[in-house]
């Protein structure tokens, strides 16, 4: 009687998280699984057939794929470098000033990504602000950044710092920095005392942090779509237009979001595996 | 200057507009087992880690082996520290964390080897040379801290409370054990402790710091038996304090005036007569006895108001007067102890009793 009340409860319980999994998120993967596996046309015609499949192993797919591994890569080694010695500036502040530059790290995602990008735009075109500031420098070339990959790793940069941030602020902040002190009266220098202590001290916070960042950034569209123009497609853009933009392949979209989510899901899982052994 | 391991000049440290150290000279001797000892917040453990290089003197010198050290950075510094909290390396090894300075100094693993199976052995920590720090007891990482300061041979041994963790028994066997390691070594043991009695069992000497000063310097017979200040008698064990005036003065012997009772104590001229001054008498100098004695002279009659059963002794209170309690403490050697409202008569040999100056109160 009491067991079976309590089954009830649970049930109850998870019945808020089961709904929102079922229809948000495996019902439209069900959805995509279906439509991947179906002909095209109009935009799709209900027969089965696997040619989409086909379809995705083009020369063209694998070239964009290759781009977008090494752009999100970039963006990941990028965020790490800078988002490295912010969070641990941040650990090492004072409580209060904590809040504060807690604050300015966090302020770029309360403004709407578009406009930010959009500013970027401006920023980064022939003729606007780092042009003129290089031209006024000296640098008689005229420059434009606007359309080309570095373009776009600045924006996911921008974008995703965040993400970096925060899970090695975690990991800094939880650190006994008595060890650092004991490294040096050992007589570890500075970049000693890093590499052998801090590093992999703060090892868990650098995976979750590259693992965050690189994952969003595979997956981003809105950044290489305004910043990197038709030259720098990445795999979100080709998801994007095989949908959206002639010619329509409904079928050969599902299938790249697919192939996007299970090379993803082998990357978490490599993630965890490695976690698991470590800790 | 050739005999000092480590010598402080002048030594002051302030953080913002609080000074933590303040005017302080040391020289300790090589081989020595110095401590530092004091309450909480008295500076002790700043001045440790100003020697270990972690912070800047605000003024003053430091002189390590005889030659100047202010400015150098910890790991340019041949001196080593214990820290409280061990600071072991999570994720390494005893191996690896003791290992660790022998690396830094670019060793090759057969040089290694043998230096590491010799302080393990020294330690008693053969064997747990691949188990992680969170694997061990208290006591095994305080071990494996020691073992790892101790590795690369350091001239000077810092160490900061090292034994604050452990619980009471393993914390008398552990002293007994770094003294022993330390006469062994002949390495300069630099101590830091609020525990007076862990400062008296181990130390050669000892400096008793309050509010950033070192009040006195001497071996733990000297600032027990003749503690320099009120503060340094109240701070190591337990101490009467008996306010009075001087009557008479017979130098070294001086006669004081507490409250119509007279008595003698041994003071360090000149005292000029009826001037306040503070005795300082310890509990377990005083005897008591229940009958009158013929040749003693301090002796004087009270009533036993408090008693204390404390295993090995028993600790009294006994009024002399109105206002005059003393404390006093007699080993239980036999049953036939006082019982509370006895009529007694205690005293002391004069010598054991101590003027103290009231200007160097702390």
């Amino acid at each position: 009687m009491e067991k079976q009340r309590e089954r009830g409860q649970l049930a109850l319980l998870l019945l808020p998280s089961t709904l929102w999994l079922g229809l948000f998120f495996l019902a439209p993967l069900g959805i995509i699984l279906v439509i991947s596996l179906v002909q095209r046309g109009g935009p799709v015609a209900w027969q089965l057939d696997g040619s989409a499949y086909v379809r995705l192993l083009d020369p063209l797919h694998l070239k964009i794929f290759l781009r977008s591994l090494t752009l999100a890569v970039l963006t990941t080694f990028v965020c790490l470098l800078v988002g490295y010695p912010l969070a641990y500036y941040i650990a090492q502040r004072p409580p209060r000033l904590r809040h504060l530059l807690h604050f300015f790290v966090l302020l770029p995602l309360w403004a709407n990504s578009l406009v930010l990008t959009y500013a970027w735009m401006v920023l980064l075109r022939p003729e606007g602000f780092f042009d003129s500031l290089l031209h006024a420098l000296g640098f008689a070339e005229p420059i434009s950044l606007l359309y080309t990959p570095t373009a776009v790793v600045i924006g996911l940069v921008y974008w995703y710092l965040p993400f970096m941030v925060y899970p090695l602020y975690g990991s800094i902040e939880k650190f006994d920095f008595t060890l650092i002190e004991a490294a040096h009266d050992l007589g570890a220098t500075r970049f000693q005392a890093f590499r052998k202590v801090l590093l992999p001290l703060t090892m868990p916070g650098v995976m979750a942090g590259s693992l965050l960042v690189f994952i969003s950034a595979l997956g981003t569209f809105v950044v290489p779509a305004l910043l990197g123009g038709d030259k720098t497609l990445m795999w979100g853009n080709l998801i994007q237009q095989r949908f959206l933009s002639t010619p329509q392949d409904w079928p050969l979209g599902a299938a790249l979001s697919l192939a996007m989510m299970l090379f993803m899901s082998v990357g978490i899982w490599f993630y965890f595996r490695v976690n698991r052994e470590s800790a | 200057m050739d005999e000092s391991s480590v010598e402080l000049k002048n030594l002051s440290k302030q953080f913002g507009a609080h000074p933590v150290v303040r005017d302080v000279s040391l020289q300790i001797k090589r081989g020595e087992f110095f401590s530092l000892l004091g309450p909480s917040g008295c500076g002790k453990t700043t001045t440790l880690r100003l020697l270990a290089g972690f912070d800047n003197p605000s003024s003053g010198e430091i002189f390590i082996n005889g030659s100047l050290a202010n400015g150098a950075p910890p790991y340019a510094r041949d001196v080593n520290l214990v820290f409280q909290s061990y600071a072991l390396f999570p994720h390494m090894n005893v191996y690896q964390n003791v290992a660790f300075g022998l690396e830094m100094k670019k060793l090759s693993r057969s040089q290694i080897q043998p230096m590491l199976e010799e302080v393990l052995s020294l330690v008693r920590l053969t064997g747990l040379e691949s188990r992680f720090p969170k694997q061990l007891s208290g006591g095994q990482q305080q071990r494996v801290a020691l073992a790892r300061a101790l590795v690369t041979h350091p001239s000077v041994l810092l160490l900061d409370e090292p034994l604050g963790a452990l619980d009471l028994k393993l914390r008398k066997e552990m002293q007994l054990e770094l003294k022993k390691l330390q006469r062994k070594l002949n390495i300069t043991f630099i101590y830091v402790t609020h525990d007076q009695e862990e400062a008296l069992t181990m130390s050669d000497r000892i400096a008793v710091m309050d509010h950033g000063r070192v009040v006195q310097v001497g071996r733990p017979e000297e600032i027990y038996e003749q503690p320099a200040t009120r503060f340094v008698a109240d701070f190591i064990g337990e101490t009467n304090f008996i306010e009075g005036k001087i009557v008479s003065c017979d130098p070294p012997w001086v006669k004081v005036d507490v409250q119509g009772i007279q008595m003698s104590a041994l003071g360090i001229p000149p005292y000029e007569k009826s001037r306040e001054v503070v005795i300082a008498i310890r509990p377990e100098k005083i005897w008591l006895q229940k009958e009158h004695s013929s040749s003693s002279e301090n002796q004087f009659t009270g009533l036993i108001e408090e008693l204390v059963y404390l295993g090995t002794d028993t600790r009294y209170l006994v009024r002399l007067s109105d206002e005059l309690i003393l404390t006093v403490r007699q080993q239980n050697l036999d049953h036939s102890a006082f019982r509370k409202g006895d009529r007694v008569y205690l005293g002391w040999p004069a010598p054991c009793a101590q003027v103290l100056h009231p200007e160097t109160e702390a």
